[in-house]
């Protein structure tokens, strides 16, 4: 049987969710009402315009507020896709959920950390988590990427990477 | 076509030449990667063309665009896997001859019809693109704050398989737009107190989070590597020219619909190619054989068509006609060139070069296509462990490069990973990232139209032009393009 991809759109129109759980429309739906009503209160928070004959700053947030109501609503009362389950089981598997959070690790501590260093690491725990076992391979080529990519950046763009210096 | 002639001399330029051929070879890498769009490809590339002078940066970018949108039709035809949402028609028909021993046979009708198909939407640009410049220069502000909704409304009907995941998407989107320094008065907009939101949500390293890194995590949950078959009987690129020279009315039709659909704002490959697919299957009296022929050569003349007929409402009004022209927005505006009217009217010199450097790129991509179309299958056989982690290094270090803040590889891990749990959801990118491109045009154009009419609201129902966007808006939201969509149902099955 085939995977269900996690982008898949969703099944017949008007079909019932299939599987178990709430339907993943639901769960959008859902969050989709939530931030609604959270903008829609940030949004008062902007002051209102200094002058007459003209939109204030907060209109277009609040509009939108509004807009998103609209499709959230649909999304909770004629769910139209498979269920949340079906469709998270791919955030289940571990080397998603681990390559995931060492890209997250990567990106926040970019700047942090030597360029040529935290890539290597980066690409090496990513492999890792991909399911590369072969030795020469993860010897070889993260500091190959680490390096390449610093000689790209560095000395074919001129762009300054972070780099600790001694 | 005096904009082709103004534009020739860019030919002279090796380094145009040089770019443009590594542009080729990387829209075709991208492209045949499941997983890796010709969109994420332009995305990664863009923060790179900083360097570049106008040419050499269009050059790069315009042949990825040509080259990606082929290359998916690669593991379409091979595997039955479309590289893209806009090949996906390819592989009806393709993975049937392949399957039969005519792999070979239906990569060069692929070829040859993306390249007919290109070059068709860059003739149509190089006409009807200054004709809608001049009428573009009768748009106000009133007309401009409607298109963008139009644009926007078209993505969001036909993205992401409903209406309303599209419509929510396109929210976001405008939402993600909002944050940031108030245009008009200067007020902080849900910056949450980040000193680094003052001029908003940083634009590059957004487009490279919605559009490469969300794909990138879906690919890597599929956890799908794909098992190449061995390419059968070969098949002459001369044989192939004469079938496709023997359907003179398909290629046209093809060619004409994805540059029209590509020239609606917020539309893309996948239209087209459903539209164009559903044509050829109505046809009778082929055999099964020739009619998978024509099914492939209708699906990629229009999927590639749309490259020029995207630029038609980028390069005249400045807004977005797929996913890629919304990234080109932000390379023309590392170039200092806002799209728009004047773009085209005032600057016939860079308007021409992108015409001929875009006709050269579908030349120079069909080239290199047929010469390496046995090589290309080992493209798909590089395993996701090695290829995945290097694409993240240049996701990172490009958006980076692009102004060197720590708050733009922030921005773009957490993006992405928060992009990828909506892609799981349901919520298709396109329209959060046209959401994101098309805000402030909506925005700010809105604003201007009402001070302009003492808030007199009325005034976008009574401007004929406005009228016309508003009805079509609607009406476009409100029926879907089904059509498309239902051909995809009974093709797919």
């Amino acid at each position: 049987m085939r995977k269900p991809r996690p982008d898949e759109p969703s099944a017949k129109d008007g079909a019932p969710p299939e599987g178990r759980g709430p339907s993943a429309d639901r769960a959008l739906g859902t969050i989709c009402l939530a931030l609604a009503l959270g903008l829609w209160g940030l949004s008062r928070g902007v002051p209102d315009a200094s002058f007459a004959g003209t939109l204030s700053p907060r209109f277009f947030p609040q509009l939108l507020a509004l807009a998103l109501l609209v499709p959230a609503l649909a999304l909770v009362v004629r769910p139209r896709s498979e269920a949340l389950g079906t469709r998270a089981a791919c955030l289940l598997r571990p080397r998603t959920g681990a390559f995931v959070a060492l890209v997250l690790a990567y990106g926040l501590l970019f700047a942090r950390v030597d360029f040529r260093l935290l890539t290597w690491g980066f690409v090496l725990g990513a492999m890792l988590a991909l399911g590369a076992r072969r030795p020469i391979e993860l010897a070889l080529f993260p500091p190959a990427v680490a390096l390449g990519a610093w000689a790209l950046f560095r000395h074919g763009l001129g762009v300054l990477l972070p780099q600790w210096t001694p | 076509m005096d904009a082709l002639s103004a534009g020739v001399g860019v030919l002279a330029d090796a380094a145009v030449w040089g770019w443009l051929l590594a542009g080729v070879l990387l829209g075709l890498v991208f492209g045949a990667l499941p997983g890796l769009t010709a969109t994420a490809g332009v995305a990664i590339v863009t923060p790179l063309t900083f360097a570049l002078p106008f040419e050499q940066s269009m050059a790069l970018l315009l042949s990825l665009y040509c080259a990606g949108y082929f290359a998916g039709s690669v593991p379409a035809i091979l595997l039955n896997l479309p590289g893209a949402p806009g090949n996906a028609a390819t592989a009806i028909d393709g993975h049937a001859l392949a399957a039969e021993g005519e792999a070979d046979r239906a990569l060069v009708i692929a070829a040859l019809a993306s390249v007919a198909g290109g070059v068709t939407s860059v003739l149509v640009l190089a006409a009807a693109a200054p004709l809608l410049a001049r009428f573009a220069l009768s748009f106000t502000s009133v007309e401009y704050a409607v298109l963008g909704l139009f644009g926007l409304g078209c993505v969001a009907a036909v993205s992401g398989g409903s209406r309303a995941r599209g419509a929510a998407a396109a929210v976001l989107g405008l939402y993600l737009s909002v944050v940031g320094s108030d245009p008009v008065e200067g007020t902080d907009r849900l910056t949450f107190g980040v000193p680094a939101l003052l001029s908003g949500v940083p634009l590059l390293p957004a487009l490279i989070a919605f559009f490469a890194l969300t794909e990138i995590f879906a690919r890597v949950a599929r956890a799908a590597e794909g098992e190449v078959g061995a390419v059968q009987r070969p098949y002459a690129a001369l044989a192939g020219a004469g079938a496709l020279v023997r359907r003179p009315w398909l290629m046209v039709r093809s060619g004409l619909i994805g540059t029209f659909v590509g020239a609606l704002p917020g539309t893309g490959p996948t239209i087209a190619a459903w539209i164009s697919y559903g044509q050829v299957s109505r046809s009778r009296g082929r055999t099964p054989t020739e009619r998978r022929v024509s099914g492939v050569a209708a699906a990629e003349a229009a999927n590639n068509a749309v490259t020029g007929g995207a630029l038609v409402p980028l390069l005249t009004f400045g807004i977005p006609g797929d996913t890629v022209t919304a990234v080109l927005v932000g390379a023309l505006l590392i170039q200092g060139i806002q799209p728009g009217p004047f773009f085209i009217t005032g600057q016939v010199d860079l308007f021409g070069e992108i015409l001929v450097i875009l006709l050269v790129a579908n030349l120079a991509m069909a080239t290199l296509a047929l010469a390496g179309r046995r090589l290309l299958p080992r493209l798909l056989a590089v395993p996701m462990r090695l290829l995945l982690p290097a694409v993240v290094v240049l996701c990172l270090a490009g958006s980076f490069a692009g102004g060197g803040s720590a708050f733009d590889a922030a921005f773009l891990v957490v993006a992405g990973a928060v992009g990828f749990a909506g892609l799981v959801l349901g919520l298709p990118m396109p329209p959060l990232v046209l959401g994101l491109v098309l805000g402030p045009i909506i925005e700010r154009n809105l604003r201007d139209a009402l001070t302009v009419h003492a808030m007199d609201w009325t005034v976008f129902l009574t401007r004929p032009i406005s009228l016309v966007l508003l009805i079509l808006t609607a009406g476009i939201f409100l029926a879907g393009l089904r059509g498309s969509l239902s051909v995809q149902g009974r093709g797919g099955g």
